[in-house]
């Protein structure tokens, strides 16, 4: 099996590692988190938060960007909205068929967004270890908070494909079906299901009053789930597509 | 069939035989268990001081373990600060034993109830609420401790102390249990029978300060004892037979004569002072022991023709005034002042700003250059991406070993600050400890301040929003008393100790025409730095005066002169020339913080004292030494010293 997501920057290819739009579209989203960090850098010394019993939230908020952006980005690279987009959609409407929608899903798409999410989110990881140093998070809430962030980003990746999948990268209905989702997990879940609610989990991590032993277990289970149904999801719509072809 | 019959009879007796056996109730832990409980002397206290609180518990059922609590709520449910300090000791109780325990509270409030109980890990198995309202007083004991003493000697006693009669059994374990007495009377016998925490306790409280008074009535058997012997050094004569004291008309203004004879007890006591004698024969005899004192007297108060003596108010009146008053701390700072100063310099802080800047743009450039390079299709492209995960592991693994864990290891820190006051060789220096508890995260935490027993109290910082502190446990036992408590994360507890101790510092101030020549001996483990004496209405920097050593020190009085007489200028110049030696160590910011008070006061309070100097020094390290068990915290300890010395004048 051939790894094309690493070499082919083609419209062939979902969201190829290194296609520009993409390093761009991390980049973009490295120096926001950046900005975002040096804007909350505590002005008051430590000793007047601790006088005042404040509890400094820059790992949430921090988090919490990471996690929208994040998200955010690994959603549109689902959709395959990164490598087509604007002009190309114009000058060819047809949509070619991806690499990830031709081969297996567990041997190829799958392995791919694993592997993608999982380097999107190092690029971010020194400045979030910087942001925890900051709001004195211990080492296991900070482990627990970026298995959080990389859950969020799978399951958007997830969705994205499978919206992908369903109505393919030009649909408008994709679009926005994609977007309501990922506003929905990362903001409706607090007014519906709080357990659900990965920004209401980095919360509680950034003031770790007890243990949150069992709402991360809880929201990873759920997003876990979540997650596993998308990937059964997904393989049924790719071998679907397959079979509809005589791949 | 007879057979199987009798079986099944068997069966159905066993069966009623076991339901017989588990319908018995079996008595509960707490049912076999009982208090009795005495609070303050003979349930009468003093609010706002320290108070003992005697437990008997009796034990009919099996051996059992646990902590014994005493639970004291003070504050205000209208103000919201309501809060309970919990006082505890271990408890081992052997089946079938009575035992008793003493703990010492602090008590600020009557309206709240005391709670005592009895607790096996987190299970209450016997818990007395009582109510304080009907025993608090706001005056001072006059303690008898006295078994078989007759109460209406308690009326003779002065108007102004609260005369109360105690048995023994229920004196303070600690020396600071003593904190509301005034005056305790108590024979030798008495003395000799008491358990040994409370002869500690007694000798401990009279070092520092207190005022017993003993006789040794008939029975001299006791003064060979060598607890007495310790206290008071006695060698007795033997019985003289009297007929009259003339001696104390002179004493209190009333003689004592009798028809019949009575006995006294003819005495010499090593190093004391007789204030009243008949015929050689001393009567009242004083001893100092530390700063304390001991008044023996050599008839027996108890007896006639004592008891039926018109002068015996009097003569308790004069007793009461021979009491030599220890002087209050000389520079009172403000707590708030030095609890601000304390959290000026907590020993933990935010990464730099700079340097995280720094760091955060530095990695922004090498993204950018490494994300611009595996751009390029090629052979390159693998040899970049590694460089570029190079570059993103490393970031990471600088970023936490320069931010991430040093921060990780000031998740709990401490700084102390003791300040002593010393006035000389014969009174106690006092010592105020304020050790302050800085935690970033949820801790639990047992700190010791030593092996003995210390009246701890918690403060609040009036820039902190809450109003109770973190909860704490004031927790006694074999091992000594342990602070057992909790932090929340991002807060602070701040705990201060007073006592008396000895005079770390010895010396003498002789002055002549030109010089003032100081001589000073530091028996302190460190040695004082940034010293400054003030004399004549001048503050002026003499040399450090060094550890375990006797130092000799010269001030021309003509460089005296030249400085200007303390004003809003001077204190600037002097607090300027502290801090300008260092940066920001601890002892720099405490400096900057509290030196203008304690300059203010020394002027206000010293100024037209013309016959004694003032010394301010601040010792490196503290004479207290936190001990925190399972955690090592990074911690500060800093000194304050003030002592006045008298100036003699020499031609």
């Amino acid at each position: 099996m051939k790894y094309y997501f690493l070499t082919d920057d083609s419209e062939k290819s979902l969201a190829p590692f290194f296609s520009k739009t993409v390093l761009s579209a991390c980049f973009i989203g490295v120096v926001i988190i950046c900005i975002s960090l040096i804007l909350c850098w505590p002005r008051q010394p430590l000793a007047e938060f601790v006088g005042e019993n404040k509890i400094p939230m820059v790992f949430f908020i921090i988090f919490a960007a990471t996690l929208i952006i994040n998200s955010y980005i690994n959603l549109c690279c689902g959709c395959g909205e990164l490598i087509r987009r604007g002009f190309y959609i114009i000058k060819y409407p047809t949509d070619l068929a991806t690499f990830e929608k031709e081969n297996d899903f567990f041997t190829y798409g799958l392995i791919a967004f694993l592997l993608h999410s999982q380097m999107m989110l190092l690029l971010f990881l020194p400045v979030l270890i910087l942001a925890a140093s900051i709001s004195a998070v211990s080492f296991i809430p900070f482990l627990q908070a970026v298995s959080i962030l990389y859950f969020a980003a799978l399951l958007c990746r997830m969705f994205g494909f499978m919206v992908y999948l369903i109505w393919g990268r030009t649909s408008t209905l994709g679009y926005f079906v994609a977007r309501t989702f990922m506003i929905f997990f990362i903001f409706g879940t607090f007014f519906f299901a709080p357990f659900l609610n990965p920004l209401q989990i980095l919360y509680l991590l950034n003031k770790s009053t007890g243990d949150i032993g069992l709402p991360f277990a809880l929201y990873m289970m759920m997003v876990s789930f979540a997650i596993l149904l998308l990937i059964g999801a997904n393989h049924f719509l790719v071998r679907r597509h397959q079979r509809e072809k005589g791949i | 069939m007879c057979h199987s019959y009798l079986n099944g009879s068997k069966t159905t007796t066993l069966i009623i035989l076991i339901l017989m056996i588990l319908a018995i109730p079996l008595p509960s832990l707490s049912a076999s268990i009982s208090l009795e409980y005495s609070i303050g002397f003979n349930d009468h206290f003093q609010l706002n001081t320290w108070t003992p609180v005697t437990v008997f518990i009796e034990n009919k059922g099996r051996s059992t373990h646990g902590t014994l609590e005493a639970l004291v709520t003070s504050g205000s449910e209208y103000d919201q600060d309501v809060y309970q300090a919990i006082y505890a000791t271990d408890v081992e109780l052997p089946n079938n034993s009575k035992k008793s325990y003493a703990l010492t509270v602090l008590i600020r409030s009557f309206v709240h109830e005391l709670i005592i109980r009895l607790k096996q890990n987190d299970t209450i198995i016997i818990s007395n609420s009582v109510s304080l309202r009907p025993y608090f007083t706001e005056k001072s004991f006059a303690i008898v401790a006295d078994n078989y003493l007759s109460p209406d000697i308690l009326s003779r006693l002065p108007n102004r102390l609260f005369p109360v009669s105690v048995s023994p059994k229920f004196l303070p374990e600690t020396y600071y249990g003593y904190d509301s007495v005034k005056l305790l009377i108590m024979n030798a016998a008495t003395i000799r029978g008491l358990r040994e925490r409370q002869y500690e306790a007694l000798a401990q409280w009279i070092k520092q300060g207190g005022y017993l008074i003993t006789t040794a009535g008939l029975n001299y058997g006791a003064l060979v004892e060598n607890r007495i012997r310790h206290i008071l050094p006695i060698e007795v004569l033997g019985h003289q037979r009297l007929f009259e004291i003339n001696s104390l008309a002179k004493f209190c203004g009333r003689k004592l004569t009798s028809k019949d004879p009575f006995l006294v007890l003819n005495v010499r006591i090593e190093d004391s002072h007789v204030l009243a004698s008949e015929s050689d024969i001393p009567i009242v005899i004083q001893k100092n022991f530390g700063h304390g004192q001991i008044v023996f007297l050599t008839f027996d108060f108890t007896a006639p023709p004592f008891r039926r003596w018109d002068g015996e108010r009097f003569f308790w009146d004069k007793i009461l005034s021979l009491q030599s008053s220890i002087s209050n701390p000389m520079m009172e700072l403000d707590n708030q002042k030095i609890l601000d100063a304390m959290f000026a310099n907590l020993p933990a802080s935010f990464p730099d700003f700079k340097t995280g800047g720094l760091f955060i743009g530095i990695y922004l450039v090498f993204l950018k250059f490494f994300l611009i390079k595996i751009r390029k299709p090629g052979k390159q492209r693998l040899k970049n991406s590694c460089y570029l995960l190079v570059i993103i592991i490393s970031f990471s693994a600088l970023s936490y070993w320069y931010f991430f864990y040093p921060n990780h290891k000031q998740n709990f820190t401490y700084n102390s600050f003791y300040q002593l006051d010393v006035s000389g060789r014969d009174t106690p220096a006092f010592g105020k400890y304020i050790i302050g508890l800085y935690s970033l995260k949820k801790s639990v935490y047992r700190l010791s301040l030593g092996a003995f027993s210390q009246p701890v109290t918690h403060i609040l910082s009036k820039r902190s929003p809450k109003k109770i502190p973190n909860p704490y446990v004031l927790h006694e036992s074999d091992a000594g008393q342990r602070i057992l408590g909790v932090l929340n994360n991002w807060s602070d507890n701040f705990y201060m100790m007073n006592s008396k101790l000895d005079s770390p510092l010895i010396g003498q101030a002789l002055q002549d025409d030109h010089h003032l020549t100081i001589t000073v001996e530091n028996k302190l483990p460190f040695g004082l730095v940034d010293c400054l004496v003030y004399f004549k209405k001048r503050f002026i920097f003499i040399d450090d005066i060094l550890a375990k050593k006797q130092q000799v020190m010269k001030l021309n009085l003509s460089d005296l002169k030249k400085t200007e007489i303390f004003n809003d200028r001077e204190a600037e110049r002097i607090i300027n020339r502290l801090i300008s030696k260092g940066s920001r160590s601890y002892l720099k910011t405490m400096q900057r913080n509290l030196t203008k008070e304690a300059l203010l006061q020394v002027h206000n309070k010293y100024r037209s004292t013309r016959d004694s100097l003032f010394l301010i020094g601040w010792g490196q390290g503290g004479l207290v030494q936190p001990t925190f068990m399972q955690t090592n915290p990074a911690g500060k300890r800093l000194t304050m010293v003030n002592w006045i010395l008298p100036v003699e004048i020499t031609s």
